[in-house]
């Protein structure tokens, strides 16, 4: 049952502290003189409620926020987009779009490496924002603060963007027939391409922080994943500049393998578990 | 490294493809006319910066709130809330007689029917002056 429509008039959360029998003690003043009560549950309200008169809904709403993870101000937003006004919801982008692309920015840059598109990642804000607004009661302010809630959607579209262009670039590749000389070099995007199309690029994010712990093998594994080919950038990352070439060209050819094992493995891996 | 600037622009963009809100009608509407963003603005007597704050508003709903969102929706975008009025009823004859669906599941065309009297209390011309208001249009581009 909709907890919002248990008691009419008042917003749910106080009716959820009501009915806890450790606040029934007749501290708090009720100022809404004619609250009702829709269901037998809330019978329970009538007697306390006729006895003290003496409840006070503000002190409730303290003890609530102390609870909820949404701010009052991201829980008033939420209440108001929920009820249909209609200048809520532009309201809430124009208080919060600027700092979800920044952070869902630098969450993306501390998990791939440092490498992000921030373009992306505005689209992706946007999404998540727009998929919010379509469907505002999937955001339960219990769970977490509507900033994290939409920084994390963001994320995982942006996760989603990435390895669909990523796929797209691959296809591209193998048409124009670069996927032919790609076949002849050993460099794990086989494995990766492999991996992706089984699983979700928010599961493979979070397999790959999960089997690939070493921060520079993972920008490695996201170099391979843009398909760059030059030496010297993957020599540049792993500290491997003042060797001799040929020396530089054995040890990435070393480390691409390894990752590109790895990421055998955790296939296999995800494999055995479905 | 200068730092990335997120443009609520482009946000309202985006929000054009969603029916319910305001900037899937501004959309249309500025294909009907031919406008573009400074003739939009111009229009609805506001700066062109104050599009994007209107496109992310949800569409007004039908009588008997449609007088009071286009009310606060004005007030929240500073535009006129006569010459918004004008364009939600226009870009809903514009759907109503594409065959779409308003966001409502209802005739674009008996809703416009059924508000004269809501339009009329904010001074938009209704069905009724159809003329005037096609004047009032022309008179803003």
């Amino acid at each position: 049952m909709d907890r919002r429509s248990r008691v009419d008039g008042l917003p749910y959360f106080y009716t959820e502290l009501d009915i806890q029998p450790s606040l029934a003690a007749p501290v708090f003043r009720v100022p809404n003189e004619e609250l009702k009560v829709l269901d037998h549950t809330h019978a329970i309200l009538v007697p306390i409620y006729c006895r003290t008169s003496i409840f006070c809904l503000e002190k409730l709403y303290e003890r609530y926020t102390r609870l909820v993870k949404s701010t009052q101000e991201e829980y008033a937003f939420h209440e108001r987009v929920l009820a249909g006004d209609p200048v809520a919801f532009s309201q809430l982008a124009e208080w919060l779009y600027s700092d979800l692309v920044r952070e869902t920015g630098s969450r993306a840059r501390s998990r791939s490496g440092g490498r992000v598109d921030m373009d992306l990642v505005e689209e992706s804000v946007g999404q998540a924002l727009l998929e919010y607004n379509d469907q505002p009661q999937r955001y339960d302010p219990e769970q977490a603060s509507m900033r994290t809630y939409l920084v994390m959607a963001a994320y995982r579209d942006y996760l989603n963007a990435i390895s669909k262009e990523w796929r797209h670039t691959q296809r591209q590749a193998t048409l124009t027939g670069e996927g032919m000389i790609d076949l002849e070099i050993p460099d794990g995007r086989q494995e990766l391409e492999e991996l992706l199309t089984r699983i979700s690029a928010e599961e493979w994010w979070a397999r790959v922080e999960e089997g690939i712990s070493d921060p520079i093998d993972r920008q490695v594994m996201v170099l391979v994943m843009n398909g760059v080919r030059a030496t010297d950038r993957y020599a540049r990352l792993l500290g491997l500049q003042t060797l001799p070439v040929d020396e530089q060209a054995r040890e990435v050819k070393k480390a691409k393998d390894r990752i590109a094992k790895r990421l055998r493995r955790l296939g296999e891996a995800y494999d055995d578990r479905i | 490294m200068t730092e990335y600037k997120a443009s609520l622009k482009r946000l309202a963009d985006m929000a054009s493809a969603r029916p319910s809100l305001m900037s899937s009608l501004m959309l249309l509407y500025r294909e009907q006319e031919g406008m573009d963003d400074e003739q939009l603005a111009d229009f609805l007597n506001c700066d062109v910066e104050a599009l994007p704050r209107l496109a992310l508003c949800r569409r007004p709903r039908q009588a008997p709130h449609f007088r009071g969102d286009i009310e606060t929706i004005a007030a929240h975008s500073g535009t006129d809330a006569s010459r918004l009025a004008r364009l939600v009823r226009a870009a809903e004859a514009v759907q109503a007689m594409r065959g779409a669906p308003n966001h409502a599941g209802t005739s674009s065309l008996l809703m416009a029917a059924r508000d004269r009297e809501d339009l009329g209390d904010i001074g938009v011309d209704t069905p009724n002056s159809n003329e005037g208001s096609k004047d009032n249009l022309d008179d803003n581009r």
